[in-house]
């Protein structure tokens, strides 16, 4: 295939883009046409790339200094590639019907084509520097596209993923001084030694996990979930950002290093996986709000994969990476569903919600499988992607040597622990969200809300897909995409097998409908409920979702949580406290002392000046006295 | 030296046009005099870029305007790749800045156009003077207008800042003609082209005296106090033109004669740089007066680029000078954005201000693409620049200098954005809003600006091509 299709599939967007911002706002319908277009014309493209294995497209630009314009297409790319322009495709189709927050159609079309043409540039460049450049326009548009919710946010934003894209910057530069290259392909299992080389590793996965929205860089992220429109929400923080956080990651920790596991830089990633797994549920599971509590779980997702890339055995890494696949799908898909409840109640308090059962049946159903899949129920692609992640840890206790393998019991408690508390946390959201007796009078009036068929579509296949990889776990995802991704051809997953498990569920399931039938069940009775000689109202109903928030009065936990919802261990105020007080002693030792240090002079300057004056009284016999003084030197000088 | 050549006449009249055509401001009428202060300046930058084709061929060239034939003072113009960076960066942001001034300037005009054309000759003269001596008369034409705008509103305390800045720079400036007077001592000549290669003796005494007096031009640690002053107080388009490119001269002279003439640097002006770069990005985190963020930027920004040039490799030097035309586009782009946002709202402290992207939708965006240029986001002018510096501290060795140049980025984008934010985005505008006659013309200009930063970045390999014969 003609290679210029890796520049086609980048610049499309941009121009498109740059004419969805030109076409005056009154003009309706052509950005929303012309969009959803190159969107498909460009999904198209990466499937003809996928399917052409290997493409490479070089043109010097300047060569001076190793930075050619150097695109590369392999496997692992272009299937990422694929799922960029789904979500992309997804994103705009929901859009066509969605409101909220969109004051501005312009710079939101224009900003979503930027991102799609940067990210797909920042996949498949094959030089460091071009990465960096499409990496960097990614923030831009991140800034632009956030900005349609709060301003505050935005910058929050900008200031944290900026400051990680700093530090790769300097880790590429690092990197550049270990290997002499920018391109990546020449690049090949750095040893990790030395402190350039480490540093240079450590600096590049912060830029890489910021961006993968893993802890502790994560704040903006549910921030930013309940002002921002959830379209934007699950555009980029969780489908877009997290693809290229984790490939960056992929490229450093397989790629590029020589990353050995049960090494010191393996735990601090198995550390920081767990982390984020954990406390990030913790968070979840007491939001009062949709938004924050799937931005919640999103961030603990991000832990899984970095425990899947940290294993560096082959499951490890599928795993992460279905992982990664899975969860752009149903957390789009979440957001998707707060979105249409969002729009049609104009709220996403769980304490105005629920009774959303009937009245919004597809988002409810599809909401239902995305949660169950994020919890990991089988036959979902979530079991099987944490089973995949499960099984690498195992694996990775086996090798490497001293005290440190043994930690694998602790990754592997922490990650099941997780997905336990996960389930709770989904359960909550089902509560808070839809079940339950309706909580406004608003929600109460209508018998149904009206789903647009383009947000309920694009809910839909998000969904289907979740069911789809996850029954046919191994023969599409992982055979098609996953192990030429990795360049492995023989995969061993364990002795489960999602197709045999969904035909036993389904058996199950029928069984357990005929034994349903057969027996005489009688008919539930419906009948008032009476408590203490007192009738009850639906306004005195409790929902279910509040018991789950006691977590929060549980006594290790109870100060933890005060504080945590406080912001107390918000990591971006922490560099933002950092930021200033480096600031103040930076501006009163350098800048005002040195000021100071001037003003003495100049005032030891007039101080000198006035003495003098002082002989300059304008008394005639002192102006004498001088003359005389004058004469006696000029006397001495030359009569000597 | 008989004939002049073409080249030669272009070289003469983008110094000597507006040198001596800056009286005629004095004497013209009301709109006559606008036109001519624009049309000698750009006159300036056209006869500059006219000299392009003969860089890329790698052509330079010294020329004489009136042969004088003494030792210590000939008028002599040397044209390189220094030169015609430098030159056509002055010539450009002068000519922009006098077209913002038109709807800005109110009162004085006669003066303001005269010393502002006046100024931007000199710098023309500082540019491509190749007799230290002549360097030191145009630098000193240039301290004297400097004074003069930045005391130019008359108000007590900018009058004591304009003195300030002068008394500075005259010291800095007298330490260098003393270092000047030392090196005519040892080699009975000034002209660069006989110095060119040449050992001193105690050079480092002596190029000590005189990186004084550059860095006291440029702002840097520890002679770098006066522009926090005299920026804010000088109207918006003057500061535009001091902090976009008076502020240049200072490094233009480290290059020309330390680089490129004595072949020197010295490790402790690498240190410096960066040390008086994160200084002054601390300080402008801490201030809440839009020009005076932007003037502590300027200082923190000329230590980015001394360290560039410093660092005395390739690399270094293609960085430094695409640094100083991204730095002397953005940092006018956004003194003359604030210039607006000043004049609408009347009040310049950013806790008071914003939401006036509202009102000022044109100079946000350009404002903007100023402010992120300058820090260095990707695709945009300065990303380049900063990408090359850093790539130089890391090839000569200095991975810690690399790391603190990166944190002075991190810090350069912290108050940037805070400034954005603080006078465009959020609620508001909560003050009341002030009519402005020309905010078209004015926007326009800042946009122009902001557009030319987003340019560099897109077109640098073609501006790269500009450095190839640097040495």
């Amino acid at each position: 295939m003609d290679t210029s299709i890796l520049v086609w599939i980048i610049s499309l967007p941009f121009i498109v883009g740059v004419i969805a911002l030109l076409i005056p706002e009154k003009v309706k319908g052509v950005r929303e046409a012309l969009s959803l277009t190159v969107t498909i014309v460009c999904f198209i493209m990466s499937i003809l790339i996928f399917a052409s294995k290997e493409l490479v497209f070089v043109r010097d630009w300047i060569p001076q200094l190793g930075m050619n314009f150097s695109l590369r297409a392999h496997p692992l790319s272009s299937f990422i590639l694929i799922f960029i322009y789904l979500f992309g495709l997804l994103m705009l189709l929901y859009s066509l019907r969605f409101t909220w927050g969109k004051n501005r159609p312009r710079q939101y079309y224009g900003y979503i084509l930027f991102t799609l043409g940067a990210s797909s540039g920042a996949i498949l460049s094959n030089n460091l520097i071009i990465f960096l450049m499409f990496w960097g326009i990614t923030l831009l548009m991140l800034y632009g596209l956030l900005s349609f919710g709060t301003s505050s946010v935005a910058i929050k934003a900008l200031y944290i993923v900026g400051f990680s894209d700093f530090c790769l910057l300097l880790g590429i530069v690092f990197l550049w001084q270990v290997t002499g290259t920018f391109n990546m392909s020449n690049i090949n299992k750095i040893a990790l030694t030395g402190g350039l080389a480490i540093s240079a590793f450590i600096l590049m996965m912060v830029g890489a996990i910021t961006k993968a929205g893993s802890m502790p860089f994560h704040t903006w992220i549910t921030d930013a979930a309940k002002e921002t429109p959830a379209s934007i929400m699950a555009f980029l923080p969780a489908s877009l950002d997290k693809l290229l956080g984790i490939y960056l990651l992929y490229r450093i920790c397989i790629d590029f290093f020589k990353f050995m596991p049960n090494s010191g830089l393996a735990i601090l990633l198995m550390g920081i996986g767990s982390f984020t797994i954990i406390a990030a549920i913790m968070m979840a599971m007491v939001q009062t709000e949709i938004g924050r509590s799937i931005a919640y779980l999103n961030v603990s997702a991000a832990g899984y994969m970095l425990i899947g890339l940290a294993t560096n055995n082959s499951t490890g890494i599928i795993g992460a990476l279905f992982y990664l696949l899975s969860t752009g799908l149903w957390t789009a898909c979440l957001f998707f569903c707060s979105g249409t409840v969002k729009s049609l109640t104009n709220t996403t308090e769980f304490g105005a919600l629920g009774g959303l059962t009937k009245r919004l049946p597809i988002t409810f159903a599809t909401f239902l499988i995305a949660g169950l899949a994020i919890s990991g129920v089988p036959p979902l692609n979530g079991f099987y992607a944490k089973w995949l992640v499960y099984q690498g840890i195992i694996e990775s206790g086996m090798i490497g040597i001293g005290g440190a393998k043994n930690l694998w019991i602790l990754w592997l408690a922490v990650a099941v622990f997780g997905s336990a508390l996960t389930l709770a946390a989904i359960m909550r959201l089902m509560h808070g969200t839809f079940l339950g007796e309706p909580r406004s009078a608003a929600v109460r009036g209508k018998k149904r809300m009206g789903e647009s068929f383009t947000m309920a579509t694009s809910e839909i296949i998000l969904a289907g897909l979740c069911v789809v990889f996850g029954i046919l776990a191994i023969r599409i995802p992982i055979k098609v995409f996953l192990l030429p991704a990795i360049g492995e051809k023989i995969f061993f997953p364990g002795f489960w097998s999602p197709g045999l498990a969904t035909l036993l569920i389904i058996i199950g399931i029928v069984v357990g409908g005929i034994i349903y039938l057969l027996s005489r069940v009688r008919a539930p009775r419906e009948d008032i409920s009476f408590v203490g000689g007192e009738l009850t109202t639906p306004d005195m109903r409790v929902s279910g979702d509040e018991w789950y928030t006691t977590v929060k009065e549980y006594g290790g936990l109870r100060s933890l949580y005060a504080r945590a919802l406080k912001g107390a261990y918000d990591f971006y105020n922490w560099g933002a406290r950092f930021f200033r007080a480096v600031a103040y002693f930076v501006y009163t030792f350098g800048d005002r002392l040195v000021d100071y240090l001037w003003r003495g002079i100049s005032s030891i300057g007039l101080g000198i000046s006035r003495l003098i004056r002082r002989t300059h009284t304008g008394v005639l016999t002192i102006y004498i006295l001088w003359i005389v003084i004058g004469i006696i030197i000029l006397l001495i000088v030359l009569l000597r | 030296m008989g004939i002049y050549t073409i080249y030669d006449f272009f070289l003469l009249a983008s110094i000597f046009v507006p040198l001596f055509g800056s009286f005629l401001c004095l004497v013209a009428r009301e709109k006559a005099r606008e036109v001519w202060a624009i049309g000698i300046t750009s006159i300036s930058f056209i006869f500059s870029c006219l000299l392009i084709p003969q860089i890329l061929k790698g052509y330079t060239f010294v020329t004489e305007l009136v042969p004088l034939n003494t030792e210590i003072f000939n008028l002599t113009f040397r044209f390189d790749t220094i030169g015609i960076v430098f030159g056509i960066t002055f010539a450009f942001i002068g000519t922009i800045a006098l077209i913002y001034s038109t709807g800005y300037i109110k009162e004085e005009k006669s003066e303001y156009y005269f010393i502002t054309t006046l100024m931007i000759g000199s710098l023309m003269g500082v540019t491509y003077a190749n007799n230290l001596i002549l360097l030191y008369i145009f630098w000193e034409l240039a301290a004297f207008t400097t004074w003069r705008l930045v005391g130019f509103m008359r108000k007590a305390e900018f009058v004591q800042a304009a003195n300030k800045t002068f008394l500075m720079t005259y010291l800095g400036s007298s330490l260098m003609l003393l270092g000047f007077i030392f090196i005519y001592a040892q080699k009975g000549s000034l002209d660069l082209d006989l110095l060119k290669g040449e050992t001193l003796q105690h050079a480092n005494g002596i190029l000590t005296l005189i990186f004084l007096g550059m860095i006291a031009k440029s702002a840097c640690l520890p002679i770098y106090t006066w522009p926090s002053e005299a920026y804010p107080a000088a109207p918006s388009p003057s500061s535009a033109i001091l902090s976009g490119i008076v502020s240049k001269i200072g490094l233009l002279a480290f290059a020309r004669i330390f680089l490129v003439t004595f072949h020197i640097s010295w490790n402790w002006i690498v240190v410096l740089g960066v040390v008086s770069s994160i200084i002054a990005g601390g300080a402008a985190l801490l201030a809440n007066d839009i020009k005076k963020i932007i003037a502590y930027s300027s200082i923190s920004q000329i230590g980015f680029i001394l360290l560039a040039f410093s660092l005395f490799n390739k690399i270094g030097m293609e960085a430094a000078l695409l640094f100083v035309i991204v730095h002397a586009v953005g940092k006018a782009g956004l003194f003359l954005g604030a210039g607006i946002i000043e004049g609408e709202a009347g009040e310049r402290n950013i806790n008071k201000l914003g939401g006036f992207m509202k009102t000022a939708p044109v100079a946000a965006v350009g404002f903007l693409f100023c402010a992120i240029s300058i820090v260095g986001f990707p695709p945009f002018g300065g990303f380049w620049a900063k990408l090359w510096t850093v790539l130089a501290a890391v090839e000569a060795d200095h991975p810690y200098i690399a790391a603190l140049a990166i944190f002075s980025a991190i810090l350069t984008m912290l108050y940037m954005f805070r400034l954005f934010n603080g006078i465009f985005l959020g609620e508001g505008p909560k003050v009341k809003i002030h009519k402005i006659k020309y905010k078209n013309m004015m926007s326009t200009c800042v946009l122009v600006l902001g557009i030319i930063s987003f340019a560099i970045g897109i077109f640098v390999t073609q501006i790269r091509q500009l450095f190839g014969g640097i040495f």
